[in-house]
């Protein structure tokens, strides 16, 4: 057995060059394979985490998923706002124990400004019902201020005192901001590991002022300085979506469907925890789609091994005729192979991981910046250890097509190679 | 040199799957203990076919191999596997040392599937190192990969190979076939002189009946092969 | 490697195909095995003897008119009285189970079912003419009573095991353990919503949970019923189970 073991490591550091390649082939499709599920897992946990605790989220009405991306991920636009009349008379009902309402469209260097009340601080959760914590400073209290998510602040650099410009509309350009009218940073909110990371939060009546003098998306020709816009009525005539909490979650389908059939105007109302889960649903399709690509690409970098193997065939007769002589029995041969494709496949898939983690740790802090995504760096689950044992019995089995011809062929040569 | 038969083989019939006649059939051949005997033949006679009924590659459809006092035919397949090992030593025409072992690690290769050998090896190295050192290997070759050697010198390094662990019996397949006259000679007086030293009994397989004269017994396929010409 | 058996090529053969074999049906019980995830075309609905009540109550309602008969109204299966619930207990604690196997039918206190609401109302059907608009208010009405039917009160404190799909309310480490669980598919997609007393507020015992993978398949839930016909400090009104288990659905 120590003869074998250290026949195959000859041999395979004798051919390491071809080796080489056929290892680095398997190592990025098991480097692909194991990231795909680890980012499958990770989106999946980050999605779930956003938000907790509320019981419906109501909208102008258009489709669910739409209301639940715009408004807790910060993804896509509303179609339609919500008139305050609206909103006040919906929150007077009796099952409402609070709401938060909430404003989109303005942005700050790619960052999404949402306008809110204090309401917000005190009642968004997220994860498994974790309040929102001020890492630096106080809410808002003023037209002016602003309170900025953790990513915002280590992205730009924002201490607290600093001013900020707002943009109209999600990109900015220099003749669509209200540049007339800072904010000033006032608090900076702990890390959530949610969009609420990458936002800018100002008051309702912060969002009124910068518009005031806006019409139709450009500035008009009345202009207004901060202090004036301050001094106008600065109650919001509409807002883009709120957040409910009801004190009896028993009434959610029915306090659902009242705010469907409230003829003021077209709203709808969804349950974040549903249709989040439809959402998940949807995408669960495409992991699919993923994980079965990676595993034929798997697939193609062990029929590449195996390519190689069969056809260094023919050159190793002679070496199996050499190990014939010596007393090696064929079913030796037949575990040479085996051995030898395990090995090379052992080696690829550590190294595949290995590269993997390598990729996570680099790109790790560069997903947070960009896309907002969280990665966890953490050891391989049960699910791929079990990946891992799967892929080495492949390789097993794989290894018996040349293991079995090299078998045959060292029965039927016997000594004399007839090459 | 006593008169014991060391191997003795016996009523042996061989065909191959598919042939209609035996293409193999002897008798009777013994071959005494210490002898150097020299098997002749033109290719296609048998000779191959009879080295492997006596290295227990295969097994005579009928008829009996003994070999040490072992009848080889009724051993199975990893037995006959394992015989050999243990008490045979093999040297091809060419290409006997694998590629990717050292030069001392080609000729200790038998021991990793013999006990027995091992044992009679006792400290390895220095028995490879000893046997490479008589067949004239030089030393500044020892540290050299397979690959640097002469023809004639991995030829030699094959004997040191077949020898190491003291089979009693070796079994050469034209194994001067590939060399010039001079390191045909040297080879040949070089294998003689170790089998001597280890009283193994030597089967030397040929075509080349200039080197016939040089061994104790020899023996002309044609004329013992019994068995009737095939179409 | 002194001890393997002769390696026969038909050995091999067998042996592979054992190894292929047992890699496939191991993969197919992984959760990494490729499934398509079926999401029904059409609203499934657990086997309940109430199925959507309006246009039910409108048949009923207008064969009882024009046949000017006093027939008991009956519904596809009869329901399930609190006295017939409470009577079934011993039956059912007699058997394997510790909890009581229950239809939302149960749910609805005996003089609020579907049968009793047209029993109070049968008088004033008769007297209406069928598509007016007093008859399409009298048909609001019942909808409403049968909406906003209290609670059962005489299922309080049993282990029950019953049926349902669920419409997600919260997320532990990726499972979802708190839902309300309702009779039918799509409860928050599909009209008319459930009333009170057909949905209950379940929060998994820990460890439990579904995956958001499989929210829209039924399930059954197994737990302490709480009920509770008004909202106090210390409770809230409706039907609760907290620390449920959860079963795959299984007919």
């Amino acid at each position: 057995m120590k003869t074998l073991i250290r026949i195959v490591l000859k041999s395979a550091w004798h051919r390491r060059i071809s080796l080489l390649f056929t290892i680095l082939s398997i190592a990025i499709s098991v480097c692909l394979l194991l990231g795909v599920d680890k980012i499958r897992k990770e989106a999946k946990s980050s999605f779930i985490n956003t938000i907790s605790q509320t019981d419906l989220i109501v909208g102008a009405r258009g489709g669910p998923v739409n209301l639940l991306l715009y408004s807790v991920f910060r993804i896509g636009n509303a179609t339609n706002n919500v008139t305050w009349e609206s909103y006040e008379e919906i929150v007077a009902l009796d099952e409402i124990a609070w709401s938060i309402p909430i404003s989109l469209g303005d942005s700050h260097r790619g960052f999404r400004v949402m306008g809110t009340n204090t309401d917000y601080f005190e009642y968004y959760q997220y994860g498994q019902s974790q309040r929102l914590t001020f890492a630096e400073g106080i809410p808002f209290s003023e037209v002016y201020h602003a309170v900025i998510g953790r990513d915002v602040a280590d992205a730009l650099d924002y201490q607290l005192g600093d001013e900020i410009i707002v943009a109209h509309g999600l990109v900015s350009a220099e003749f669509a901001e209200h540049d007339d009218k800072p904010f000033t940073v006032t608090g900076v909110l702990a890390k959530t590991g949610t969009p609420v990371d990458r936002t800018v939060h100002v008051s309702l009546e912060g969002i009124e002022a910068i518009h005031v003098d806006w019409q139709g998306g450009t500035r008009s020709a009345f202009q207004l300085s901060a202090e004036q816009a301050r001094n106008v009525d600065l109650q919001p005539k509409a807002i883009t979506a709120f957040m409910v909490g009801l004190d009896n979650r028993i009434n959610t389908f029915r306090l659902q469907r009242a705010i469907t059939e409230y003829n003021e105007e077209p709203l709808m109302a969804i349950i974040p925890g549903a249709t989040l889960a439809e959402l998940w649903q949807t995408i669960v399709v495409f992991e699919q789609v993923l994980l079965v690509i990676s595993g034929f690409v798997l697939i193609a970098g062990l029929l590449g091994m195996l390519t190689m193997l069969l056809s260094t065939l023919n050159e190793r007769r002679r070496e199996m005729a050499v190990l014939r002589a010596v007393g090696a029995h064929p079913y030796h041969i037949l575990f040479l192979f085996v051995l030898e494709t395990v090995f090379i496949v052992f080696l690829g898939y550590v190294i595949g991981m290995c590269l993997l983690y390598s990729l996570l740790v680099l790109t790790q802090p560069l997903l947070v910046a960009w896309y907002g995504i969280n990665i966890t760096i953490t050891r391989p689950d049960a699910q791929q250890w079990f990946l891992f044992a799967v892929v080495l019995l492949l390789s097993v089995i794989v290894s018996l097509i040349p293991g079995l011809i090299a078998y045959r062929q060292s029965l039927q040569d016997g000594l004399a190679v007839k090459v | 040199m006593s008169a014991t038969p060391i191997i003795h083989l016996k009523e042996i019939r061989f065909r191959w799957p598919g042939q209609s006649a035996d293409f193999l059939y002897i008798p009777e051949l013994i071959v005494n203990k210490g002898e150097h005997l020299f098997i002749q033949g033109p290719s296609g006679s048998g000779k191959t076919t009879l080295l492997n009924l006596l290295t227990g590659i295969n097994v005579p459809r009928s008829g009996s191999v003994m070999i040490l006092d072992t009848p080889l035919e009724k051993l199975t397949n990893i037995g006959r596997d394992r015989f050999r090992a243990d008490h045979l030593g093999v040297i091809f025409q060419q290409f006997n040392l694998l590629p990717y072992l050292s030069l001392v690690e080609n000729v200790q290769l038998p021991c990793g599937f013999s006990r027995r050998k091992r044992a009679n090896a006792g400290d390895m190295d220095a028995t490879a190192l000893r046997l490479l050192t008589h067949l004239s290997i030089p030393d500044a070759l020892l540290d050299q990969p397979v690959s640097k050697l002469s023809v004639g010198q991995q030829q030699r390094t094959a004997v040191a190979r077949a020898l190491i662990g003291n089979p009693e019996i070796v079994i050469a397949d034209e194994p001067t076939s590939a060399l010039d006259s001079d390191n045909r000679d040297r080879f040949l007086e070089l294998l003689f002189q170790e089998a001597e030293e280890q009283e193994s009994t030597l089967i030397f397989v040929s075509h080349d009946r200039q080197i016939a004269e040089r061994f104790t017994q020899m023996v002309d396929l044609t004329m013992i092969n019994q068995a009737e010409v095939a179409e | 490697m002194r001890f393997f058996p002769q390696l026969s090529r038909s050995r091999v053969f067998f042996l592979c195909i054992v190894i292929i074999f047992a890699v496939v049906s191991c993969g197919q019980s992984q959760p990494i095995s490729i499934e398509t995830v079926d999401i029904p075309p059409v609203p499934l609905e657990v086997p309940t003897s109430v199925p959507t009540l309006e246009p039910k109550l409108r048949d009923e309602a207008i064969s009882n008119n024009n046949d000017q008969q006093a027939a008991a109204v009956s519904l596809a299966m009869p329901a399930i009285t609190a006295e017939d619930a409470v009577s079934s207990i011993d039956e059912s604690l007699s058997g394997d189970s510790e909890y009581l196997e229950i239809m939302w039918d149960s749910l609805i206190p005996s003089d609020y079912t579907a049968d009793a609401i047209m029993a109070k109302y049968r008088d004033r059907l008769v007297a209406v003419e069928d598509g007016t608009d007093e008859a399409l208010e009298l048909y609001d009405a019942m909808q409403e009573e049968f909406n906003n039917a209290p609670v059962n009160e005489s299922l309080s404190q049993f282990l029950i095991k019953i049926p349902g799909f669920i419409a997600p309310l919260e997320y532990t480490d990726d499972l979802i353990t708190e839902f309300l669980l309702v009779p039918y598919f799509g409860a928050c997609i599909h009209q008319p919503a459930p009333p009170a007393n057909q949905t209950i507020l379940v929060k998994t015992a820990a460890g439990q949970g579904i995956d958001v993978a499989d929210s829209y398949d039924p399930i059954w839930v197994i737990g302490e019923l709480k009920t509770e016909a008004q909202t106090t400090e210390l409770a809230t009104a409706g039907y609760n189970i907290a620390d449920a288990m959860i079963e795959k659905y299984t007919p």
